[in-house]
């Protein structure tokens, strides 16, 4: 009993002098993401052959929560990410599927393909170039620095169907890793009120506010619809 | 003179005529075959584009043996599930397996060949880095869309080798996707050689921006026309990018240093890659006698050309019999009427062409025989008369001659010159209107003035002759 007493005390002595706590979230509503179609280049169609195997139903593409989706949390306390950000093209896919930055952000496409590859970028939704293609030969990085703020694709030239997004905007703070359950963490926040949003495919598709106040916190997420309100996890207290 | 002037008229036109023709046809063969040979690169391109088509539908196919394997199933099976065995030990027993797989495929074995699970990743390799596993490369069009369920072709470029590619889905039980079989050949000189066999005379060249794989240049047949070589055609694909046409996928250029055309088509794929198909140009050939045949000399009317060429012969001799022949007569009669006497000289009105100069000429050459004589005889010779015992036989009285007159006797002279000067201006077709007495004597007596005066003699003498066409009085010194 006098064990005890001293312990509780002693955590009440620690969390007065440190305020560093995690915030563990999730993302829900997975299920409807669906990666948009890329239609090939009409010059494309016909050039070579892409025809059902006749065995087995064709599979509908899933989105990846751990590749295609970004997290980024934000506040007070959190810095804008520091520049050069890196994206990386493996396997044919960039990773991550979204990248979110600030304005005149170095960005590194660092080419781990097999495959070269030849780059350019358009804004969202748009064909014009803004940045012109060049190539980036496999295992080799090229460097490019987008013009001003928004919602920007990274497209390959003779990928058609590559995209990596890019979003470009004031207020960008630390992108937060998801793994393929679509759960992220964080860990020495300070007490406050945070903002996390999710992108998928250069578009925001969930946000939530959270607030931090002396113990960890949690989020939810939906990427189907609203953002689920934030709340203070009550279950999990740790004192630094 | 009328009828060789005519006559040489019309060889100049028939020969200008000739080499206008000749010349106008070479450009317009040259041209008609230009266009000939734009329409045939881009039809041989087509052709390539249609045969690689082809080869990627043979290939898909000939996977589906490798991707219904059995053992390789239940491989991927294992592999897929993640259970049991290692990734290193699955994957050497999947590569094994895929080896002996791509022995059994013959002219379609694959230089790479890779065994993809569900999640994209390599488990068995065999070929370009063999036995290497663990990489991502699902999300590459080819693999992703084999492991979608697609059969799929592409084209690829690895380590600096094109590759034509292709992948198909594996199946298990025909109930699940554990996978998918990735299969590739490299673009090497012998394919392409295949290919060019398709386009009999043309160069073939398979490039991305920034290299040449492979290319085939034909050697001309002889007589043919010599494609262009590899490197011409290489030369322009930098430029490629830059051309508006470009992005439909196909460009056709000339290619004026080496006088042919190509054909660019663009290879949708990964690699990059493109193909071109070029041709010489072929012009109308100046040593074509060379290349003739025996055939060809036969086929030739020679029959029909001599006989031409006969029939031109006997109408120019026959001009120049009308032309000459007629002048020539007259001109002996002139002559022997000299001889005959009782005239003294030759009568030049009488005469046209080169009679007339012949005449004139006999009779400059006659004056002169009388001046040498007077100056000889010391002056017992003072007239053309006095040649009478030189010239013609004793009792000729001399005629038509033109000797220094008084006044009275020159300008009834004078005035006969004018009567035939104006009827010779008639016959010549020139209008006589405007030839007036006076203004005539008036030239007369100042050419009078300047033959004297030139030639220091006692007077002149005129005669009226036709020059070029034209009637013309004509003055010579007189004694």
């Amino acid at each position: 009993m006098r064990r005890r007493a001293v312990a509780a005390g002693l955590a009440m002595m620690l969390s007065g002098v440190a305020a560093a706590h995690d915030l563990r979230g999730s993302l829900g509503g997975a299920d409807t993401l669906t990666p948009s179609p890329r239609p090939v280049p009409p010059r494309w169609r016909g050039s070579f052959w892409e025809v059902p195997n006749g065995g087995l139903a064709i599979q509908v593409p899933r989105a990846n929560l751990e590749r295609d989706v970004a997290v980024v949390l934000t506040g007070a306390s959190v810095p804008e990410m520091r520049q050069p950000v890196t994206a990386r093209v493996e396997g044919g896919r960039c990773v991550p599927g979204t990248l979110v930055v600030a304005p005149g952000t170095t960005l590194t496409v660092d080419n781990e393909d097999l495959l070269a590859h030849e780059f350019y970028v358009v804004r969202a939704g748009q064909t014009e170039p803004v940045v012109a293609s060049e190539l980036t030969a496999s295992r080799t990085r090229r460097q490019l620095s987008l013009p001003a703020a928004g919602a920007y694709e990274l497209r390959d030239q003779r990928q058609p169907q590559f995209r990596c997004w890019i979003v470009a905007g004031p207020g960008q703070g630390r992108v937060l890793p998801v793994d393929r359950t679509g759960a992220f963490s964080v860990s020495g926040l300070e007490d406050g009120t945070y903002t996390v949003k999710a992108y998928f495919e250069g578009a925001e598709r969930a946000s939530g506010e959270v607030t931090v106040a002396g113990r960890e916190a949690t989020v939810t997420l939906s990427l189907g619809g609203e953002a689920a309100p934030a709340h203070e996890d009550t279950h999990r207290h740790r004192d630094h | 003179m009328l009828f060789s002037r005519f006559w040489v008229v019309l060889l100049a036109v028939i020969a200008g005529a000739s080499v206008a023709a000749m010349t106008l046809a070479r450009k317009t063969y040259d041209h008609d075959r230009a266009l000939d040979t734009a329409a045939l690169v881009e039809s041989d391109r087509r052709i390539v584009e249609e045969f690689l088509r082809r080869d990627a539908r043979t290939r898909i196919d000939d996977l589906a043996p490798l991707a219904g394997d059995g053992a390789l199933v239940t491989a991927m099976v294992t592999a897929t599930r993640r259970t049991g065995d290692s990734p290193a030990l699955i994957g050497n027993t999947i590569t094994t397996r895929l080896r002996d797989l791509n022995a059994g495929l013959g002219p379609l074995r694959g230089d790479v060949l890779f065994a993809v699970d569900p999640r994209g990743i390599v488990v068995g390799r065999v070929g370009l880095n063999e036995n290497t596993v663990g990489d991502y490369v699902g999300g590459i069009p080819l693999v992703e869309r084999a492991l979608a369920g697609y059969v799929r072709d592409d084209v690829w470029e690895l380590g600096g080798t094109a590759y034509r590619m292709a992948a198909r889905p594996i199946l298990s039980e025909g109930r699940y996707y554990v996978g998918a079989v990735v299969h590739g050949i490299a673009i090497q000189q012998r394919f392409v050689e295949t290919v060019a066999q398709l386009v009999p005379g043309a160069s073939v060249v398979f490039f991305s921006a920034a290299q040449t794989y492979a290319g085939f240049t034909p050697v001309p047949e002889r007589g043919g026309v010599a494609a262009p070589p590899v490197g011409a055609l290489s030369e322009p694909v930098r430029t490629l990018a830059g051309r508006s046409e470009w992005a439909s996928g196909a460009v056709s250029l000339e290619l004026p240093e080496h006088g042919g055309r190509v054909s660019y088509g663009a290879i949708p794929g990964a690699a990059g890659m493109g193909i071109a198909v070029g041709r010489g140009l072929p012009s109308m050939p100046t040593d074509f006698l060379l290349h003739a045949s025996k055939e060809d000399l036969a086929r030739v009317p020679l029959a029909g050309i001599g006989a031409g060429v006969a029939g031109l012969i006997v109408v120019a001799m026959l001009f120049f019999a009308l032309e000459f022949g007629a002048k020539k007569k007259r001109l002996a009669e002139a002559f022997a009427g000299l001889q005959r006497g009782p005239a003294n000289r030759l009568d030049p009105v009488a005469l046209t062409g080169f009679a007339n100069d012949l005449a004139l000429a006999a009779n400059d050459a006659l004056d002169a025989v009388v001046r040498r004589e007077v100056e000889r005889s010391g002056g017992k010779v003072r007239s053309v008369n006095d040649l009478e015992s030189l010239l013609t036989a004793p009792g000729d009285a001399p005629q038509n001659v033109r000797l220094p007159l008084n006044e009275a006797d020159e300008q009834r002279q004078w005035r006969e010159l004018y009567e035939q000067f104006v009827a010779k201006r008639r016959e010549c077709g020139e209008a006589a209107d405007g030839v007036s007495w006076d203004r005539f004597a008036g030239t007369l007596r100042k050419s009078r003035e300047e033959v004297v005066s030139r030639a220091r003699s006692k007077g002149a003498r005129f005669t009226v002759v036709v020059k070029d066409g034209r009637a013309a009085v004509k003055a010579a010194p007189l004694g």
